[in-house]
């Protein structure tokens, strides 16, 4: 259990899943084994699976704050606010020293756009654990959001100072400086978090801002691909077949008139399977040839 | 678990674990070399029809482990019970605006109807694909077959006429 612990604290979320799995192969009643596969599967994003789990927690124990804490955690990402607040109530009543779930009750505060309560949710969780990142950058966040810099600048030093390499304090150090007009600053911040993860949304928003700002095109084709990435292969797909729908009922009523036209509902069909698949991949070569240039030049 | 062995004079020890099983994961079977990224079984409904989008989306459900074969067949009879929904549509459909668009009707209801049975089967195995790649089995490049199948174009567009026109 200890190894999985140790695991879960460095972010190893797929071979702490591994070993909870053999755990529980032998065990299949271990509450904190079910707990914290839940919680590994909700890093993971695998939010149906966490939910599961955490389902097998509370009817291992229905009073223990640990199974609701979970299943708040796996509703919050499976978008179901009301059924997550309830049971994030629950878990505040029973640990209401924990700021784990302070976190997450400004968490949802967050997502049902209650900001001035998230607020005060993520200064009480980083009250309580003060050496918490994550519970930091959300703060942080939510600081910039609401245009309070000076505060921001300090919560995002400290997060800095203690982790010089996290990837959500940069992107926020760079957010901060953009802000106030340092764009060489604001653009050394975002290919250092680009050069950890090339996928991070956060660290290419800010890039395509960067951009905007020094060229309108470039920024406008930043701006697309992110969008494109922000909506994932399943919308992407969907937008491309109901696309080819259209375009074939265009095709059959142009038949009756002119074969120009059909041409041209083709023509546009294809465009949109380039925009939406080819120009991706093809901005995801460019990216990664550029960053791989960038990471050769500090060598 | 442990189970001794005796193996040239040495004691053995293999330890066989039961590995835990989460609801959200496929279980592959004896075809999970054959699985791809359903995004491509999907493309292949643009590229070259129907049918064998359908059938490609089943397949590679099975050998995912996402349906056994008792639902893929379900699944199938479903699909197949639409795609008659769909043409009593569409001759209900011409009735009503008249036999001579009955070409542009029956092709939009058609086509609707299908690409809504394929994105179906597509959505219901793409969240198992997502825990299956990240598992480290093995994914296929649907690229191969689907070039493949581009270049015998022809050929399948004519077998899958063939094929509905021995169904209906």
């Amino acid at each position: 259990m200890k190894d999985v612990e140790d695991l879960f604290d460095k972010g190893q979320y797929s071979k702490a899943c591994s070993l909870l799995k053999e755990l529980l192969g032998q065990d299949p009643n271990h509450f904190f084994g079910h707990f914290l596969l839940s919680l590994c599967l909700c890093k993971l994003q695998r939010f149906w699976g966490a939910r599961q789990e955490a389902q097998i927690t509370i009817e291992l124990d229905p009073k223990a704050w640990q199974g609701h804490f979970a299943e708040a955690q796996a509703l919050l990402g499976l978008e179901r606010y009301q059924q997550a607040h309830r049971h994030a109530e629950y878990v505040l009543e029973m640990a209401p020293d924990l700021g784990s779930a302070h976190h997450l009750s400004a968490k949802l505060s967050l997502a049902t756009g209650d900001f001035a309560r998230a607020e005060e949710s993520f200064k009480q969780a980083v009250q309580l654990s003060p050496r918490e990142l994550d519970f930091l950058s959300d703060l942080a966040k939510i600081q910039l959001v609401s245009g309070k810099k000076e505060p921001a600048r300090q919560t995002i030093e400290k997060i800095l100072n203690a982790a010089p390499e996290h990837i959500d304090g940069q992107v926020l150090m760079g957010c901060l400086n953009l802000d106030e007009g340092r764009l060489q600053e604001a653009s050394d911040y975002a290919i250092r978090a680009l050069l950890q993860d090339h996928e991070h949304l956060g660290a290419r928003r800010l890039m395509a801002e960067i951009k905007a700002q020094t060229n309108p095109l470039l920024g406008t084709w930043w701006k697309f691909n992110d969008k494109m990435l922000e909506f994932g292969q399943d919308k992407t797909a969907l937008i491309v077949l109901v696309s080819y729908v259209i375009a074939r009922f265009a095709i059959n009523l142009a038949n009756q008139g002119s074969n120009t036209l059909s041409f041209c509902i083709w023509f546009g069909f294809y465009g949109i399977c380039f925009l939406a698949w080819l120009a991706p991949a093809l901005f995801h070569v460019i990216l990664k040839s550029e960053l791989d240039k960038s990471r050769m030049k500090d060598l | 678990m442990g189970i001794l062995s005796h193996q040239q004079g040495y004691i053995q020890i293999k330890m066989e674990f039961i590995m835990y099983h989460i609801p959200d994961e496929p279980s592959p079977g004896t075809l999970q070399q054959w699985v791809v990224n359903p995004i491509w079984p999907l493309v292949s409904y643009i590229i070259i029809g129907p049918l064998m989008a359908f059938l490609w989306l089943l397949f590679n459900a099975g050998a995912m482990g996402v349906l056994n074969r008792k639902q893929a067949i379900n699944l199938g009879g479903l699909s197949f019970l639409l795609l008659i929904v769909a043409i009593v549509l569409t001759i209900a459909v011409s009735c009503v605006f008249g036999f001579a668009n009955y070409e542009t009707f029956s092709g939009l209801i058609m086509d609707a109807g299908g690409v809504a049975v394929a994105y179906f089967l597509y959505k219901i195995q793409m969240p198992y694909f997502r825990v299956y790649s990240s598992m480290d089995y093995p994914v296929w490049n649907g690229m191969v077959l689907m070039g493949a199948a581009f270049l015998l174009r022809p050929l399948l567009i004519l077998a899958q006429m063939f094929f509905l026109y021995i169904i209906l």
